[in-house]
C-alpha cells in the first residue's frame, strides 16, 4: 500500500523559526521596520525612569532649573510612548496578518490540491479545527500578543542596557539575583511546557471534532438509537480537555515564582543601593533610578512569562499548520501535457486501501475516445475505486493508468482535470445558490452557459421550475437534485472522458434516462464510462465491464 | 434560505446563558478572586516599603534600617506568589468547566435537530463550538482581575491621600478622560470586532466547502474556483483583522498615556513640596511605582472592558445559536 501521509497530533516545535522562514521572507522589511518602531518605543519606555531619578536629584541638590530640564524630559517621553507606541502596533499587527494570511491561503490551496486519500483518511473536523480554529488563534496572537511580547523583550533588553551606565556593580547583582534563578524558572516551565500545551491543544482538536461529527452524524444516531452511547463519548474527550487545561495551569503556575525572586532582588537592590550611596559610589537618585528600572526589569521578565503560555500555544498551532502543510502536499508530478483525445487505459492496477488484500488486483480495462462502456459488479468489487483510479484521483499502488499512454502521473492535476472528470453518486453542494455552485465548473460559466447546459440535458423545465430559478439555495435541493447538478457541471467541463459513478441513482427514471441518453447524445467523441445498478441504465449501454471481487470477471 | 442574525440582534439571551455558565462555577470564582486580593494587596505594600527603606535608610545612610524593609520586601513577596498562584489555579479550572459547559449545551442543542434546522454553514457552526467558546471563556478566566483592578483604586487612592493630598487629586484628575477613553475605545471597537468574527465565520465556511466538496468538486476540476472564493474571504478577513488592530492599537497607546501624564504632574507638582518638606523622595517614589501599578491596572482594565465588549457580541454568538435553536424547535413544535 502507498503511505498516505498522517497528520502528526503533536508535532515537534523544534526549529519552527526555519521551517516557518518562507512565510516570513516576503515581509521581512515591513518585520524590520515595525521592530524598529518598537525599539524607540521601548527606549522611551526605558527612558521614563532615569528622568524621575534625575528631577530625584535635582531635588536633593535643590536645583530648580534641572528639575524643570528632567520634567520636561519625562514629559516628552511618556507622549513618545504613546504615539511611537501606537504606530508599532499597528506596523506589526499588519506585518503580522499578512504571514497569517499567506499561511491561512497556503492551507487551503494544500486542501484543495491534497491526495484524495490523505482527506479519506483524516477526520472532516480535525481538517477543519486546523484550518480555521488554529488559524484564528494564531491571527488572535498576532493582533493582540505579538505587540506586547515584542515591546516587553526590547523593554527588558533596554533596562538592562540602561543600568550598566549607572552601576556595571549593581546590574551584575541585580541579574545574578534575578535573571539567573528568572531563566531557571523559565526553563524548568518549558521543559514541560510542551508537552502539556501540546495535549491541551490536542484535547481541545479532539474536542472540535467530535463537535463538528456530531453535527455530521446526528441525524443517523438518533435513527440508530446511538445518540446516548455518542453523548457520553462527548463527555468524556470534555472531560479530557478540562484536565489538559488543568495540567497547563499547573505549568503555568511555576512561572509565577520569580515574583518571589523579583523580591529578593529589589530587597538586595536597596541593601546594596544604601551601601553605595552611604559609601558615595552612587547618588540617591540613582538607587531611585534602580528601584523604578528594577520594575520595568521584573515587568517586562513577568509580561513575558504571562505571554509565554500564548507563544507556546502559537508554537504549537504553526506547528500543527506547518505539519499540515507538509503531510497534504501532493506528490510529485511531471508536466507532460495529454492529447486532446485519446484511449484511456488501467494497465494491471492494483490498489489497496490498508494493508493486506488489494482492492484491486492486476485490472486492466480500456476505454477508447468514443467508447460508451459500463462499469458492472456486485457492491464491493472495485468499481468505484476503479473509477476514481481512471479518473486520476487515486495513485495505483501498482500498475498505471495512462490517457493517450501517457502516465496520469507525469501529468500536472489540471491537466487531467480538463481531459477527465468523475461524477460521484453524492454529489456535496457548497454554500450558495444553484448558480455559484455550477460556477464551479472549469471556466466558471456564465448565467446563459449553465442554461443552455440545462437545455442540452433536456433539463431546461427543471431549471425553470426551480423557485428562485439559478438563485435558489443549494441547500434546499434534494440528493436527486443535487446529482442534476453534477451532471450539468460535467456537461459545463465538457471534458472527453466522463465517468458517471452511480451519478443517476436518485433521480427519477424517467429523467434519468432522459439525461442519460443527452449525455451520450452530446458529443459522441467522448467516452463514456458509466457505474449503475438500474437495468435501465445499463442497458443503454453498448459494452459492459464486469468487475468481481476486485478482478475484471469478463466483458 | 436561512441566515444567522448579526450578533448586534442579541436579545437578553446571551446574558442569561452566561448567568447559567458561571453559577455552578461560583466556588473557584469566588476563591480566585480571593487569591487575587491577597495577591494585590501584597503587590501594592511593596512601594510603601521601598518608600520606608529610601527615606529611613538610604537618605539617612542607616544600612540596618534599609535591611530591615529590605527583608519586609522578601516577606511581602512570599505572600504575592502564593495569591498569584492561587489566581491563576482557580481562574483556570473555572475556565475550563465553563468551556465545557457551552460545548455540552450547544452539541445537546445540535443533536436533536434535523439538518434543515440547523442554523448557519457547518464551518460557522464549528468556529462557534471553538473560537466564541474560547471567548467566552476567557472572558470567565478574567473576572477575578475585575477584583484586582478595584483592590488597586481601594487601596492607592488612601494611600496617595496619606503621603500629600495634590498627589491624590492629581490622581483623581485623571480618573474622568480613562472614562473617556473606556467609553470612547469600545463604540469603535465593537462594530471591528463584529465584523471580524464575521470574516472568520465566512472563510471557515469556504474552508468547510473546500473539505465537504472534495470529492465531487475535485472530480469536475471546480477546486481551484472554491480557493478563490476562500482567498477572498481571507482578503476580508485581513481587512477586518486591520480595522481591529488599529482601533485595539490607539486603545492600548491612550489607555496607559493618562496616568503616565499624571505621573509628569506628580513629580512636576510634588517636586516643590518635596524642597518645602511635606513630602519625601520616598513618597514621591512610592507614588511614581503605584502609578505604574494604576498603568498597569488601566491596561488590564481596558482589555477588560474589550472583554465586556466581547461578552456583549462575540460570544453572544453561543446564545444566538440557543435562540435560533430555540425558534426552530418553536416552529416544528
Amino acid at each position: 500500500m502507498a503511505e498516505v501521509p498522517a497528520l502528526t497530533e503533536a508535532p515537534d516545535t523544534r526549529g519552527l523559526l526555519r521551517r516557518a522562514g518562507p512565510f516570513l521572507r516576503p515581509h521581512r522589511r515591513r518585520l524590520a521596520g515595525a521592530l524598529g518602531l518598537s525599539l524607540v518605543e521601548s527606549a522611551a519606555l526605558v527612558g521614563i525612569a532615569p528622568a524621575v531619578g534625575a528631577a530625584v536629584d535635582a531635588l536633593l541638590a535643590r536645583d530648580g532649573g534641572a528639575f524643570a530640564a528632567a520634567v520636561a524630559l519625562l514629559a516628552a517621553m511618556v507622549i513618545g510612548v504613546a504615539v511611537i507606541g501606537r504606530l508599532a502596533a499597528t506596523t506589526l499587527a499588519d506585518a503580522g496578518e499578512r504571514i497569517v494570511r499567506d499561511l491561512r491561503e497556503r492551507v487551503a490551496e494544500r486542501l484543495a490540491t491534497a491526495p484524495l486519500r490523505f482527506l479519506e483518511a483524516h477526520r472532516g473536523g480535525a481538517l477543519l479545527q486546523r484550518a480555521t480554529g488554529e488559524v484564528a488563534e494564531l491571527a488572535m496572537f498576532v493582533r493582540e500578543a505579538l505587540p506586547g511580547l515584542v515591546s516587553a523583550t526590547l523593554t527588558l533588553g533596554l533596562t538592562v542596557v540602561l543600568l550598566l551606565g549607572y552601576s556595571w556593580e549593581l546590574t551584575l547583582a541585580v541579574t545574578a539575583v534575578f535573571l539567573a534563578p528568572a531563566l531557571l524558572i523559565t526553563r524548568w516551565f518549558a521543559r514541560r511546557a510542551g508537552a502539556v500545551f501540546g495535549a491541551h491543544a490536542e484535547a481541545e482538536a479532539v474536542m472540535a471534532a467530535t463537535f463538528t461529527e456530531t453535527l455530521e452524524a446526528r441525524e443517523d444516531l438518533r435513527a440508530t438509537g446511538g445518540l446516548p452511547a455518542w453523548m457520553a463519548r462527548f463527555a468524556r474527550d470534555n472531560a479530557v480537555a478540562v484536565a489538559a487545561q488543568r495540567r497547563t495551569a499547573a505549568v503555568e503556575n511555576r512561572v509565577g515564582s520569580i515574583s518571589l525572586v523579583e523580591g529578593a532582588a529589589l530587597g538586595l537592590l536597596l541593601v546594596a543601593g544604601a551601601w553605595l550611596a552611604a559609601g558615595g559610589h552612587m547618588s540617591v537618585g540613582a538607587v531611585v533610578v534602580f528601584v523604578l528600572a528594577a520594575r520595568n526589569l521584573f515587568e517586562g521578565f513577568g509580561d513575558l512569562s504571562q505571554l509565554a503560555g500564548d507563544v507556546q500555544t502559537m508554537r504549537t498551532g504553526l506547528a500543527r499548520l506547518l505539519d499540515l502543510l507538509t503531510a497534504a502536499a501532493p506528490p510529485p508530478r511531471g508536466d507532460r501535457i495529454l492529447p486532446a483525445r485519446g484511449e484511456l487505459a488501467a494497465e494491471d492496477v492494483v490498489f489497496r486501501y490498508e494493508a493486506g488484500e488489494p482492492a484491486l488486483h492486476g485490472v486492466s480495462v480500456r476505454c477508447a475516445g468514443d467508447d460508451h462502456a459500463g462499469l458492472v459488479g456486485e457492491t464491493g468489487s472495485g468499481k468505484t475505486t476503479l473509477s476514481k483510479l481512471l479518473a486520476g484521483l487515486y495513485e495505483p499502488d501498482g500498475g498505471r493508468v495512462t490517457f493517450g499512454g501517457i502516465d496520469l502521473r507525469e501529468v500536472p492535476e489540471e491537466e487531467v482535470r480538463a481531459r477527465i472528470a468523475l461524477v460521484p453518486q453524492d454529489v456535496r453542494t457548497v454554500a450558495g445558490s444553484v448558480g455559484d455552485n455550477l460556477a464551479l465548473a472549469p471556466g466558471e460559466p456564465d448565467r446563459a452557459r449553465m442554461l443552455a447546459a440545462f437545455e442540452a440535458l433536456g433539463l431546461a423545465d427543471f431549471a425553470a421550475g426551480l423557485p428562485h430559478g439559478l438563485d435558489t439555495p443549494a441547500s434546499d435541493l434534494s440528493g436527486g437534485e443535487r446529482q442534476i447538478i453534477g451532471l450539468v457541471r460535467a456537461v459545463l467541463a465538457d471534458p472527453a472522458v466522463l465517468i458517471l459513478d452511480e451519478a443517476t441513482a436518485d433521480v427519477d427514471p424517467v429523467t434519468a434516462r432522459r439525461m442519460e441518453t443527452a449525455l451520450a447524445r452530446l458529443r459522441k467523441d467522448r467516452a463514456l464510462l458509466v457505474i449503475a445498478h438500474r437495468p435501465a441504465t445499463v442497458e443503454l449501454l453498448p459494452r459492459l465491464i464486469r468487475l468481481h471481487a476486485g478482478a475484471v470477471a469478463g466483458p | 434560505m436561512r441566515t444567522v442574525p448579526p450578533p448586534g440582534a442579541a436579545g437578553p439571551g446571551p446574558r442569561a446563558l452566561l448567568r447559567r455558565c458561571l453559577r455552578p462555577r461560583w466556588r473557584p470564582l469566588a476563591a480566585g478572586s480571593a487569591a487575587a486580593l491577597v495577591r494585590q494587596v501584597a503587590l501594592l505594600s511593596l512601594p510603601l516599603c521601598a518608600q520606608r527603606a529610601i527615606d529611613d535608610g538610604i537618605t539617612r545612610g542607616d544600612l540596618g534600617v534599609t535591611a530591615w524593609w529590605a527583608v519586609a520586601v522578601v516577606a511581602v513577596s512570599a505572600v504575592q506568589w502564593a495569591g498569584l498562584a492561587g489566581w491563576q489555579w482557580w481562574a483556570n479550572s473555572a475556565d475550563a468547566e465553563a468551556g465545557a459547559y457551552l460545548r455540552t449545551r450547544l452539541a445537546d442543542r445540535l443533536a436533536v435537530l434535523g439538518d434543515g434546522d440547523v442554523p448557519g454553514g457547518r464551518g460557522d457552526l464549528a468556529l462557534r463550538a471553538t473560537r466564541d467558546t474560547d471567548l467566552v471563556r476567557i472572558w470567565v478566566h478574567g473576572l477575578p482581575t475585575w477584583v484586582v483592578i478595584a483592590t488597586t483604586f481601594a487601596f492607592v487612592l488612601p494611600a496617595l491621600a496619606a503621603l500629600d493630598p495634590l498627589l491624590l487629586w492629581v490622581t483623581l484628575a485623571c480618573l474622568p478622560p480613562l472614562v473617556l477613553v473606556n467609553v470612547w475605545f469600545p463604540r469603535r471597537f465593537e462594530p471591528a470586532l463584529d465584523a471580524l468574527s464575521g470574516a472568520h465565520a465566512a472563510r471557515a465556511d469556504a474552508v468547510a466547502d473546500l473539505l465537504a466538496a472534495a470529492s465531487s468538486v475535485r472530480g469536475l476540476g471546480g477546486g481551484q474556483v472554491l480557493v478563490r472564493r476562500h482567498h477572498t474571504a481571507s482578503a476580508a478577513v485581513a481587512a477586518a483583522t486591520m480595522r481591529a488592530a488599529r482601533v485595539s492599537a490607539a486603545w492600548s497607546a491612550a489607555g496607559p498615556l493618562i496616568p503616565r501624564l499624571a505621573i509628569v504632574a506628580g513629580v512636576g507638582l510634588g517636586g516643590p513640596a518635596v524642597l518645602s518638606g511635606d513630602l519625601t523622595v520616598g513618597g514621591l517614589v512610592a507614588f511614581t511605582s503605584w502609578m505604574v501599578t494604576v498603568t498597569i491596572a488601566v491596561r488590564v482594565a481596558v482589555d477588560r472592558f474589550a472583554d465586556r465588549v466581547l461578552e456583549l457580541t462575540v460570544p453572544s454568538a453561543a446564545g444566538l445559536v440557543e435562540r435560533d435553536l430555540k425558534q426552530e424547535e418553536a416552529r416544528h413544535g
